[in-house]
């Protein structure tokens, strides 16, 4: 059988090769290079690449929802933060050249002299300001942390001055999603014409925006006055294709020329393909099933404790993802700072789960719903895996699958009892997810709970690790016994390329640089 | 005058013993003909009614049930409760059979509901333009014609966005797409029989509106009725599957054909059966009811038979 899948994707191919000679679209792959040696680099004009990215995009405003990953990787090919995190997750300048706590609560920061916008125009102070302005006025996920800034000033073209309400260590990590944009688009009150610029913006980026459509597409050209080293891409497409087979179509048929996340049930399918390369990479993404905490029946404690011991997780993950993905021992993923073991995590036991039902006076179960979004391609089976556990213990619950915008609609208007989606400690620090997401402030998912909240705040504060170690070890012990959320797994990032792309990694953040990326022959 | 007649005896046909033995055997070649293909047909159509019905309890099919250790298994597979899966499972570990029995299940009761609502609703309008005419009949058949110019399934995709995923707004939808060809059907039938003798005799005779449209004019429309009925249930489950196919169909935990095909498009290169038995499964269907229409059409209107 593997012989002849083979052998049909060789004619795939050399039907595809016949399509592209005749249509000259691209002439990439004429000549293969012989194996284990890397061609030299391809003219500028072929330098051309399509990236298959996993995750949609709901919009183009990374202002709206400044923490969706499929935004993020698109728009930082254009709009470019303060600070960067290196692989130890420790802030890097990038925009800003330096920053000092002045007081504990002021934070100075000098702007990169000689950074231009993609049209020319200076990148100063003012911009920096506009744009934190919009980002908090927004009021979207990234509130709970960046809400502690009291004050923002910019005294001078390359200072700006930040106070804060309480000291807090984390907060130049957390400038690292913050995406710089013009200042005179960006305002407090948001004008049509501010709108009109996040939409599609101009940034200091190595790339530059050239066209995008909802739900199907972005193109950049490259910035040629880009103040650091040029991308050597001349062009880049960030093509959405939803179905598992059409991205392995488009990659096997040179359509695209890198996807990202293939599913683990294809990855004897995309090996076979001839010139590709499959790569697995660690990633700071994990999933987990939300409950609404103050919607009866989920207000009850013991009820979604109950909801958690009826899955297998370590048979669901293992059948549905193999070693693509890993049951969590904690709330956030352990590659992060913080997200230690929790020493009390519920465990598989549905007879322990229908007891405690029971108990808590269901014990015929309930109906409730999940809501999760239709673009991660494959969740469905994931939510059938997860209703099925959920049916041995007597509860209902109705699948709603929605495509991206409609689930963000509805996933933000909290018009749901559960809800399961994959989601990202980008800044690599359990503060980031916990703190964000699980704060009585943030007023995500119907959950407070003050004493937490206490400790959160103070392991914020705090500076010395082996201290936020401890609170946060407290942190997960209250969650675990709260369980306002299941962890279900966090996931490795893999990226299948063909093998004339050089210079293609995914970082834990899976926001991919695309400026050192180049195609050979 | 006289010498007129001797060609016009031998031209009569009938009137010579050995051609009208042979139109007799045509005739009856041409009913037996009909007979096996209608029998077939509903014999095939009633197996997948007996098994769309029987199977899923036979094999105690729970649709929200998964059992991932025995995830895409080939056909023949002996599974970890010790049964044999004989066309393999899915990508979540349901049996193959017993979930396209289930998916034969909701395809057919789409097909006859939407039947159900789209025939009552179609022959309703057409018994009335067809029986009224002047300005009834002109308003319901534009209505009629505006939608005909309309694709069907485009305009049942744009529903199905709109209304959401569920059976019943499937059922709803493709109502709404089907109505249109009854009644063009029965309002034709209708101009043809409402000049007819019998229909005169009862208007003559005091009948009224209502007596006239159930009396005479419906009975004599059920034949090409029963016709467009069973060419449109396979229009129809077809259409299902593509609903599903698309995604604005059943909702997950809802076995259809379509959403079962849909599902295996993913393991097309490592497990072929999931979208493939389905899908011969669904032609089977639908081409089943597609002969079953046809011989319908010949059995009732004699002079359209092929032989």
């Amino acid at each position: 059988m593997r012989s002849i899948r083979t052998r049909l994707m060789k004619a795939a191919a050399a039907a595809l090769m016949v399509g592209l000679a005749l249509t000259a679209c691209s002439g990439s792959s004429e000549t293969d290079p012989p194996e284990g040696e890397a061609g030299a680099a391809l003219p500028d004009d072929q330098q051309n690449l399509t990236f298959v990215p996993n995750y949609g995009w709901a919009g183009s405003d990374i202002s709206k929802a400044p923490l969706e990953i499929g935004m993020n990787i698109a728009l930082k090919q254009t709009l470019e933060p303060l600070v960067t995190l290196d692989n130890e997750a420790q802030p890097q300048p990038h925009l800003a050249e330096s920053w000092e706590w002045t007081t504990p609560t002021t934070l100075e920061i000098k702007i990169r002299e000689g950074v231009t916008f993609s049209d020319g125009t200076p990148l100063v102070s003012g911009d920096v300001k506009g744009t934190l302005e919009r980002y908090l006025a927004q009021k979207q996920a990234l509130h709970a942390v960046l809400s502690i800034i009291t004050g923002i000033e910019a005294p001078d073209d390359s200072t700006v001055i930040l106070t804060t309400s309480a000291p807090t260590g984390t907060l130049v990590g957390v400038l690292s999603l913050v995406l710089i944009g013009k200042g005179e688009f960006s305002h407090a009150e948001a004008t049509a014409e501010d709108d009109e610029y996040w939409a599609r913006p101009i940034g200091t980026g190595p790339f530059v925006i050239t066209d995008y459509v909802p739900n199907d597409l972005f193109k950049f050209e490259r910035n040629d006055s880009y103040w650091g080293e040029k991308a050597k891409l001349k062009t880049l497409t960030m093509k959405q294709i939803t179905d598992a087979n059409g991205k392995l179509t488009a990659l096997s048929n040179n359509q695209a020329q890198a996807v990202q996340n293939v599913s683990y049930d294809q990855f004897e399918t995309v090996e076979a393909i001839p010139d590709v390369t499959l790569e697995q990479f660690e990633s700071l993404s994990y999933y987990f099933v939300w409950f609404m905490n103050d919607r009866a029946p989920l207000d009850n404690p013991d009820v979604r404790r109950a909801m958690w011991m009826a899955l297998d997780l370590p048979t669901i993950v293992e059948s549905l993802y193999g070693e693509s993905r890993e049951v969590m021992d904690s709330f956030c993923p352990a590659a992060a700072f913080g997200c230690v073991p929790a020493e009390n995590m519920p465990t598989y036991d549905p007879e322990g789960a229908k007891k405690l039902l029971a108990d808590a006076g269901y014990p015929d179960g309930f109906t409730v719903d999940i809501i999760f979004s239709l673009a991660n391609a494959t969740d469905n089976a994931l939510a059938q895996a997860l209703i099925s556990g959920w049916k041995d213990i007597g509860v209902t619950v109705e699948p709603r699958g929605l495509d991206a915008a409609s689930w963000l609609a509805a996933f933000t208007g909290m018009d749901w009892y559960m809800d399961f989606q994959p989601n990202q400690t980008p800044t690599g620090d359990a503060d980031y997810t916990l703190n964000r997401l699980y704060s009585c402030a943030a007023a995500r998912l119907g959950y407070c709970n003050p004493e937490l909240d206490a400790l959160m705040t103070q392991a914020q504060q705090e500076s010395d690790p082996e201290v936020r170690l401890d609170l946060y070890q407290q942190v997960v012990n209250i969650m675990a016994e709260d369980t306002p959320a299941i962890p279900l797994f966090s996931t490795k990032v893999n990226v299948a390329y063909r093998d004339n792309v050089q210079g293609l990694t995914v970082p834990p953040t899976e926001f991919i640089n695309f400026s050192t990326v180049y195609l050979t022959e | 005058m006289t010498a007129a007649l001797p060609p016009m005896i031998t031209t009569t046909p009938i009137a010579t013993p050995t051609t009208a033995t042979q139109t007799m055997q045509r005739a009856r070649r041409a009913r037996r003909g009909v007979k096996i293909r209608i029998t077939v047909p509903i014999i095939i159509i009633g197996l997948y009614v007996i098994g769309a019905i029987t199977v899923p309890v036979i094999y105690g099919f729970d649709p929200l049930r998964t059992e991932l250790v025995d995830r895409l298994k080939p056909p023949g597979t002996t599974l970890s409760n010790g049964s044999i899966a004989f066309l393999g499972t899915d990508q979540i570990g349901q049996d193959l059979f017993a979930q396209m029995m289930m998916g034969a299940r909701v395809s057919l009761a789409v097909g006859a509901s939407t039947l159900i609502f789209a025939g009552l609703a179609g022959v309703t309008v057409g018994l009335l333009a067809g029986h009224f005419g002047g300005w009834m009949d002109t308003v319901l058949m534009r209505i009629a014609d505006v939608q005909l110019a309309f694709p069907a399934i485009l305009l049942a995709i744009l529903l199905a966005s709109v209304l959401g995923q569920g059976l019943t707004n499937i059922i709803i939808v493709l109502s709404i797409a089907n109505w249109v060809v009854f009644a063009r059907v029965t309002r034709s039938q209708v101009l043809a029989l409402k000049n007819r003798e019998f229909v005169e005799a009862g208007r003559a005779l005091g009948a009224g509106h209502f007596h006239l449209i159930v009396r005479t004019l419906l009975p004599g429309c059920v034949a090409p009725i029963l016709v467009v009925a069973t060419v449109e249930f396979g229009h129809v489950i077809l259409a299902e599957a593509a609903l599903s196919f698309l995604g604005v169909g059943v909702p997950i935990g809802v076995p259809s054909l379509g959403s079962t095909i849909q599902a295996g498009t993913a393991y097309l290169t490592s497990a072929w059966w999931i979208s493939t038995l389905p899908g011969i499964a669904l032609a089977g269907l639908v081409l089943a009811t597609g002969v079953l229409g046809d011989a319908l059409r010949d059995f009732y209107d004699p002079t359209l038979r092929g032989a």
